[in-house]
């Protein structure tokens, strides 16, 4: 581990800068596995760095600054703190070395057909077999399922309240994957169990005790990719601002025009608006904030990040004029990255109606 | 900038609410909340009450009178004294003159001033804008001639903020040395009982006549120790002015103070017999404005966190979404009061308040403006 994360943000900002600029070349990957990133949110007593959501949120934001599409969120922020708070010291000790050093990647598959992303509306059926579980339902949208080789799957034990988590490996027989590219470039598959068995083994946390960890790391997901935005945004905004300072039309840079100049002040307000915001739920999950507190912290930025995010590649596209309407350019994959991250862990219209419960009347 | 949070100090907070609960009257805090229009009595009242305390020049030094307090626990009496409904604590004085006087003030000047701004005794008002010069301020015209050892002061100021509850202005002035000289833009301090002064209300948009005057100045006398640092300096020292106000300028507290209106108010049932906030429609534009709110309230804590926090664009944008976000949420209570904003007294003056705040993003700095400053300062195009 290059780092004490706890201690020192700004070294590890430094450090994510560094290691994850695509113009090193090479595979980002690689660079973030040898660098400890992957071990980011894993305890220390388990050669973890011990890292919360502001640390997350660090790697996350430069993440999206250089667009880089490696699992990095799904298996290293999302599943790790699943595998954190839900397996047990032994099945940590057996299982959190290979997901730290990145060599073993993971994915969460909670979206069902129908459950609208709601955790409690699970249906996937984990039936007591003898030596472990029979598996039966569907997942959908599992995003970077394939790249995986573990999927952390939440399921419904027959008789029991609550949820089960399951550690399914990619290869086990009666699983069909039906992979597919997003809009994003990235990949998310749809997955099938037909009495697929898992072993006894992989079941993390009691059979019906998972849903507050479910809950909780979604809440931590929602929050982390309000970073990965704000990154896309601040590229977004750098790019536009030095193409206008480049490009010359009517006998000036298009910095001179004042039109031109306010829409960019308005992209960095609503940029920093977005920072904010997402600032303050990573604080609140990393002060343990009460759920009820929590709940609105994530909502109030995963709302404003969606509206933020359009403004800004918006803006990017239309100060490029028509080449920022061209796929040469960056803009569009921005642009295109954003609008998947509003897809994910809740839609700002979904978070603004979650947002608006606490008012009376 | 930053990207940390402060942390909280709740042992302070919980300090500074049990002393406005316990000595902020209570019938000044009704009429407050209430939108009514406060005296220049009133508002010494409170000033008195806190300085009893000591903290009534939150931001001075110790060694001038201050409480020693960080920018953020400024803040939270602040934020304490708009949430319990104390009434202001006039800026012009406290915050725009007091801090220029101990930072470029002589001795004598800070001796004869500071002791009764923190007392009360004297009001201030700012005297920047001219019929000719608003957010243009080198264009402005107001001139002093030297006249033996002091000044001879001829012009008008106009949209000057309480102007008729001060006893002097801060006023920016040309100083001309003679028949030629356009005049350097100089700060002066001028009392405002001198004879040639005329102080006259301007009615505004919202039905108010004792918020904003104009100033008119006809050979008024002023000593020549009333010139703050030297002649031309009157530009800089206002930026600076500018500058600290802007976190203030952000006006969370009062934005805080007018969402709880907004709640309070949209979960009653109207006079046509609805909730507003059981309207779904309405529900998620509350929402949405809540959010701004919680934003802007990051993005402030954020410049305070910085520890200079007038430096740095997140200064004008605060300013840029402090005036929208006060704009937004008197909008909703105006939509949320329905027909009965044209009732007597309308819904708590909702009206009024809405076109009132109007004002938001034309003070301190049109919105305009602060764009061009983002965009030339901090953006460099």
């Amino acid at each position: 581990m290059g780092f004490a994360v706890a201690t020192d943000r700004a070294l590890l900002r430094e450090l994510c800068e560094d290691v994850l600029d695509p113009a090193r070349g090479g595979d980002p990957w690689q660079r973030a596995c040898a660098a400890g990133l992957p071990g980011l949110l894993f305890a220390e007593e388990l050669g973890g760095a011990g890292g919360g959501a502001l640390e997350a949120a660090i790697v996350l934001e430069s993440l999206g600054r250089y667009l880089v599409r490696e699992p990095y969120h799904t298996s290293a922020v999302l599943c790790a703190a699943l595998l954190q708070s839900a397996a047990s010291e032994a099945q940590l000790r057996a299982w959190a070395p290979a997901a730290m050093a990145g060599s073993e990647r993971y994915a969460f598959a909670g979206d069902e057909p129908g459950c609208a992303g709601a955790p409690e509306r699970i249906a996937l059926r984990a039936r007591p077999v003898a030596g472990g579980y029979a598996l039966a339902g569907r997942k959908t949208a599992v995003l970077d399922a394939e790249a995986a080789r573990y999927w952390l799957v939440s399921a419904r034990v027959p008789g029991r309240d609550g949820l089960a988590l399951l550690r399914v490996p990619r290869a086990a027989e009666g699983v069909r994957v039906e992979g597919y590219p997003t809009p994003d470039g990235r990949r998310a598959a749809d997955l099938s169990f037909a009495e697929a068995f898992v072993a006894e083994g992989e079941l993390l946390a009691g059979p019906g005790d998972a849903l507050p960890a479910v809950e909780h790391a979604l809440e931590l997901a929602a929050a982390t990719v309000c970073a990965e935005a704000v990154g896309c945004m601040a590229a977004l905004h750098e790019t536009t601002l030095a193409y206008v300072r480049a490009r010359r039309q009517f006998g000036s840079a298009l910095a001179r025009f004042q039109a031109v100049q306010h829409r960019l002040v308005e992209m960095l307000l609503e940029l920093e608006m977005a920072r904010s915001l997402t600032l303050a739920a990573n604080a609140a999950l990393a002060a343990g904030a009460p759920a009820g507190q929590l709940r609105r912290a994530v909502s109030a930025a995963k709302v404003r990040v969606g509206r933020a995010g359009r403004f800004v590649a918006q803006g990017a596209i239309q100060l490029h004029g028509a080449i920022g309407m061209a796929e040469e350019l960056p803009l569009g994959r921005y642009a295109r990255r954003l609008a998947a991250i509003d897809a994910a862990y809740g839609t700002p219209a979904r978070h603004l109606a979650r947002f608006a419960e606490a008012l009376p009347g | 900038m930053s990207d940390a949070l402060p942390a909280a100090d709740p042992a302070f907070r919980a300090m500074v609410r049990a002393f406005v609960d316990e000595h902020l009257p209570a019938d000044l805090r009704d009429r407050e909340i209430a939108g009514d229009a406060l005296s220049k009595d009133d508002y010494r009242r409170w000033h008195r009450i806190v300085d009893r305390r000591g903290w009534v020049a939150a931001s001075w030094p110790v060694e001038h009178g201050g409480p020693g307090w960080t920018p953020l626990q400024q803040h939270v009496f602040d934020e304490e004294c708009w949430d319990a409904g104390a009434p202001t604590l006039l800026p012009f004085g406290l915050r725009m003159i007091g801090p220029v006087l101990i930072a470029h003030g002589t001795p004598e000047q800070q001796a004869r001033f500071l002791p009764r701004i923190r007392s009360g005794d004297d009001f201030w008002c700012q005297g920047y804008s001219e019929p000719d010069a608003g957010s243009d301020l080198a264009s402005l015209r107001t001139r002093a001639r030297r006249a033996g050892d002091g000044f001879t002061v001829d012009g008008q100021k106009t949209w000057t903020t309480l102007g008729a509850y001060a006893d002097w202005m801060f006023c920016l002035v040309r100083v001309v040395e003679g028949a030629d000289d356009a005049g350097r833009v100089s700060l002066l301090l001028i009392d405002l009982r001198s004879p040639g002064v005329t102080v006259r209300p301007i009615a505004m948009i919202d039905g108010s006549t004792h918020e904003i005057a104009e100033v008119f100045f006809d050979d008024v006398r002023v000593p020549g120790g009333n010139l703050v640092g030297g002649v031309g300096k009157g530009l800089s020292y206002a930026r600076q002015i500018l500058a600290r106000e802007r976190t203030e300028m952000a006006m969370v507290g009062r934005s805080k103070r007018l969402f709880k209106l907004l709640v309070a108010a949209g979960s009653e049932c109207g006079a046509d017999g609805r909730v507003p906030l059981a309207d779904a429609r309405f529900r998620g534009r509350v929402a949405e404005a809540e959010i701004e709110l919680r934003g802007l309230d990051a993005l402030l804590l954020r410049t305070l966190a910085d520890g200079a926090p007038e430096r740095g664009p997140l200064v004008s944008l605060l300013k840029l979404k402090g005036a929208e976000v006060q704009q937004q949420l008197a909008e909703l209570v105006l939509d949320g009061a329905g027909a009965s904003a044209l009732a007597r007294g309308g819904a708590g003056h909702a009206l009024e308040r809405y076109l009132n705040l109007r004002k938001t993003t034309i003070y301190g700095g049109a919105t305009e403006i602060h764009k061009n400053l983002v965009a030339q300062l901090h953006l460099e195009l």
